[in-house]
């Protein structure tokens, strides 16, 4: 069945190549396919990061474009509200989000890992409402046996996995594959904590660094423990 | 909404560029080791097969430019490689395709390769944000369901699939 599809599309190709070598040639030629942007604050003090925690809002994305709506997870034009525990060479990290996709009515939570520069998401869970306000927190715990990584929302658990890994940052924000003039009002991840070693949880130690990276992202420190993001509109 | 459309649009066209390299790559399927070659897919035919029909789902996830890998592979196959590809750095995790399928019900493992809109990470620590993944895994269910397994690079192990891990483990090279 393949290559009878195969062999179809190839009479198409034939009849307009020059098109479709364009398209072939430079496929990140389309707006939606470059924008890829980013408000985050980062806390770096003291590594050996092993869990990040915040409470913040689900948010509405405006004008976010009607794609990824018959795919499953992480398609289309996604706005990524999320937390990290990452590494220094951006090859692993931990994290826990809320994506939007399909102009906002695909709301799902999210968690996985990466290893390697490889993504591997550990679950989802669709039904996200806007307005609402959630904790989100990865930790890691030893449960007797072995020492857990958990990601959890609102102190219940979405996902453990056995891993011992430490990592030299945190952080939370904002990552957007949605254009202007896609937008996120104003929001405040506030309540940042972190976790050292597998030990408890304590407030960011300060405004350690940030990263917006373009114009039309926002971000700003509110206080050492709340950062305010938004997308093509001002920071509150 | 005219830029939706456009985008449509290309990842149309784009898709198709990905179907019609399917054709240079429909004689050079079973290849022996499973790995990806440059000039066409890798894996079975009736594994390239299904992966072809999930053309349009797939450049939902952004701009295809070809299938890398079609492979079929039993749900106990796919759960064996999901829960332990990355031991012993990372282990526990529970396949979704041990609890909710059948084991001996066939899937396929599809690597596409394009430019995706997947989670890449924070950005760096030297401010650069991070490219955008290269490579996505999607698994496809008999009856068309399409699920996410993965995404990463090209470079990396962003084509991994269940008979290259199953090779690793009889060679000894785990992780």
């Amino acid at each position: 069945m393949g290559p009878r599809i195969g062999r179809a599309a190839g009479a198409v190709m034939l009849l307009v190549p020059p098109l479709l070598l364009l398209f072939a040639s430079s496929p990140s030629t389309s707006p939606l396919a470059t924008w890829h942007n980013y408000s985050i604050a980062i806390e770096s003090t003291s590594g050996s990061f092993t869990g990040v925690a915040s409470t913040r809002q689900d948010v509405p994305v405006g004008s976010q474009p009607s794609t990824g709506c018959d795919a499953t997870y992480f398609s289309g034009n996604p706005v990524y509200q999320t937390q990290w525990v990452d590494d220094a060479d951006g090859a692993n990290w931990l994290e826990l989000g809320t994506g939007h996709q399909c102009a906002d009515t695909k709301r799902y939570w999210y968690w996985g890992y990466a290893l390697g520069g490889v993504w591997y998401p550990l679950g989802e869970q669709a039904g996200v409402v806007n307005g609402d306000t959630h904790t989100f927190r990865i930790s890691e715990a030893f449960n007797g046996t072995a020492t857990v990584v958990l990601w959890q929302v609102d102190g219940t658990t979405k996902a453990s996995i056995s891993s011992s890994a430490t990592y030299v940052r945190v952080d939370a924000g904002l990552e957007s594959y949605a254009p202007p003039p896609a937008y996120v009002n104003s929001f405040t991840v506030s309540g940042l904590g972190a976790q050292r070693n597998g030990g408890s949880f304590v407030s960011w130690s300060g405004e350690d660094s940030s990263s917006v990276t373009v114009s039309g992202m926002c971000g700003k420190w509110i206080s050492p423990t709340a950062w305010s993001a938004a997308e093509s509109n001002p920071c509150l | 909404m005219a830029v939706p459309t456009v985008g449509r649009v290309v990842a149309a066209l784009v898709a198709a560029c990905g179907i019609a390299a399917l054709v240079a790559g429909s004689g050079r399927a079973d290849a022996p080791d499973g790995a990806p070659t440059a000039s066409g897919p890798s894996g079975d035919k009736p594994g390239i097969a299904q992966c072809d029909a999930t053309l349009d789902v797939a450049s939902q996830y952004g701009a295809i430019d070809r299938l890398v890998v079609g492979e079929s592979a039993s749900a106990g196959e796919v759960a064996d490689w999901q829960e332990k590809r990355n031991a012993p750095l990372i282990q526990g995790v529970v396949s979704p395709f041990r609890l909710a399928t059948s084991a001996t019900e066939t899937l396929a493992v599809c690597v596409f390769a394009g430019e995706f809109s997947t989670p890449t990470g924070p950005v760096l620590v030297d401010g650069t944000v991070p490219p955008r993944h290269t490579t996505i895994t999607l698994i496809v269910g008999p009856e068309g369901t399409v699920a996410l397994d993965s995404s990463g690079y090209l470079d990396a192990r962003g084509t991994d699939t269940p008979s290259q891990w199953r090779a690793r483990v009889a060679s000894g090279s785990l992780g």
